[in-house]
Order: C-alpha cells, then structure tokens, then sequence
C-alpha cells in the first residue's frame, strides 16, 4: 500500500470514528472568556457584582450611544480613546455593535501599554437585552 | 523570549513546508485554475483534513479545550466581496499573500511583486476603511461552525469533510493525468 493510499485509509478511519464517538459539540466559543475576550454573562456577572474598578466603554457614535447602551457604560468613540486616561488598576470592556472596531480600539490601547483591557465577545449583538429585543423586532 | 521564538520557529517551518511542497512557484499555483496542477488543493485540504482531525480528536480524548480556540466572526457579504477580490488577485498573481511570502524570501520576483501588491491593498483598504466601515461589519452573523449552521453533530461533520477531501484527492489525480 502506498503512504498516500494510507494515509487515506487513516484518515477515513478516524473520521469515522468520529461520527460514531463525536457527541461531544464543540463548546460554544461566544459563551467563554479568555485573556483578551470576556462573554456577555461574565460581564453581567461583574455588572451585578459591582466588580471594583470595572469600565465598560462604548465605541459607538453617540447616536447609538444614546438610542441603547449597556448599563453603566461610558460613551467613549474610537477617535476620543487616545485621550482618554485609564489606571492600571481598572477592567476595561470595550464593544461596539461587533467585536471588529472593539479590536481596533484593544489594539489603541495595548499601544499605549493599557493591559487590562477586554473585548466583549461577539459585541452588542451577545448582549442579552439587545438580542431578545431585536428577535422581538423580527 | 518565547513569544518571538515559537512563532519565528512556527513561521519559519510553514514556510519550508510550502517552499518544499512546490507552493512558491507561481506557474505551479496557476497551474490550479487550469486543472493541471492542483498541488494547492491537495495541500491545503490535507493540513485542512489532518488539523481538523487532530482537534477532534485532541478535544475528544480531553488533550486541548475547545473553548480556548477563537473562532473568527462571520459577515456574510463583506467576506463574499473579499473572497472575490482575493480569488481574482490569486489568478492574476499566482500567488496568494503566505505563499507570496515564501516565493519572496527564495528570491523570486513575481513573489516581491505580489508582496508589493499586497501591502498596497492593505495600506489602500486602511485609508477606505472609514468610508466602507457600515458595509465592513455588514449582515453579521456571529462566530458560526458548520455543526451550528447545519444542526449536525460535530463529528458527523468532520466524517463528512473527510469524505469530501477523499473525493476531492481522487478527482484531482484523474484531472491530472489526463492526456
């Protein structure tokens, strides 16, 4: 047998197995944290902890801003981050409507040295309130 | 140290592999869209099939956590216009950007061109952004997998894709040995 024959036989023997054994789902990466992400329940859970030092900035324009925001957030646009202060002893959750203009803004602030920063995971889309009232909106 | 390091090492060891694998030669990469070659396709459906193997399996047997792995969000529309415009950019360079990469560091021209090309784009894209930014994060929908979109066990789906990369592995070397 030659080794792309297999290396075919192999794979088709694992996956397979696979199909027999995977009842194991991959976990929803939007429900968990890592060290740059935090979910929507986590930050709830801070929220209605009254985590110390916890800001939640919001990158949207104030429009948006005003129209809904989570509660306790800060209206800070992209453009007014640079100058914007944060102390090295505060957790900062940025979103914005998804997490690609959160990122930009990460990206500002690692710039700048700010570590504590967090991307909340998959935007305002996640954030329960919202989601519920834009299925209601369909 | 090791955050330099290891991606250095990683870095450097994919692009031996493509090097070696024949991936920075562009007449080779545009031998594809003629159905001569498909040296790309069989590479990269291979790393496809052996990584999502080893994940599942990894994961299965309790090696790795999945939920440590990011899944990058999905647009529907933005990432169809970009689909195109790379697509139409692998034709025209017979390079896509790592392969360009690997091409580039051999010495080849067309590599450095591509490469040239390629940072112009971004550096265009860059300035366009504010601009595009509404249709940049138009129709999203989400960190998607393909057992969430099609309401399929995990593993059913990693059999299937094998089972596609077999079929694809065996229609290319019948296309390639056409007279």
């Amino acid at each position: 047998m030659t080794i792309p024959r297999a290396l075919a036989v192999a794979a088709f023997v694992l996956g397979a197995l696979a199909a027999i054994a995977g009842s194991a789902a991959p976990p929803s990466a939007r429900q968990s944290d890592d060290g740059d992400r935090v979910s929507a329940q986590t930050l709830t859970t801070w929220l209605r902890a009254k985590k110390s030092g916890l800001r939640v900035i919001d990158l949207r324009p104030v429009e948006a801003f005003d129209a809904y925001h989570i509660p306790g957030a800060e209206d800070v646009p992209i453009a007014a981050l640079a100058q914007t202060e944060f102390a090295p002893t505060e957790t900062i959750v940025l979103y914005a409507d998804t997490e690609i203009r959160a990122e930009q803004a990460w990206v500002t602030l690692r710039a700048r040295g700010v570590t504590n920063a967090h991307i909340l995971r998959g935007g305002l889309a996640e954030w329960p309130g919202v989601v519920s009232g834009r299925r209601r909106g369909c | 140290m090791t955050t330099i390091a290891l991606p250095l090492l990683i870095g450097v060891a994919f692009g031996w592999t493509l090097e070696r694998a024949g991936l920075g030669s562009a007449p080779k990469l545009a031998g594809q869209f003629y159905l001569r070659d498909l040296t790309v396709f069989k590479v990269m459906f291979s790393a496809i099939v052996t990584a999502m193997l080893g994940v599942f399996w990894l994961s299965r047997l309790g090696a790795i956590d999945l939920s440590s792995i990011a899944i990058p969000e999905t647009y529907v529309a933005p990432q169809l216009v970009g689909g195109l415009v790379f697509g139409a950019g692998f034709i025209l360079a017979g390079l896509c950007p790592g392969t360009s990469c690997v091409s580039a560091a051999t010495g080849r021209g067309d590599g450095l061109a591509t490469m040239a090309g390629m940072f112009g784009g971004v550096l265009l894209t860059g300035l366009a952004l504010p601009s595009v930014s509404s249709f940049y994060s138009a129709t999203a929908r989400g960190t998607m997998t393909l057992p969430d979109a099609l309401h399929v066990p995990y593993g059913v789906v990693v059999f299937a894709m094998v089972l596609i990369a077999l079929a694809g592995f065996g229609a290319a070397e019948r296309l390639e040995r056409r007279p």
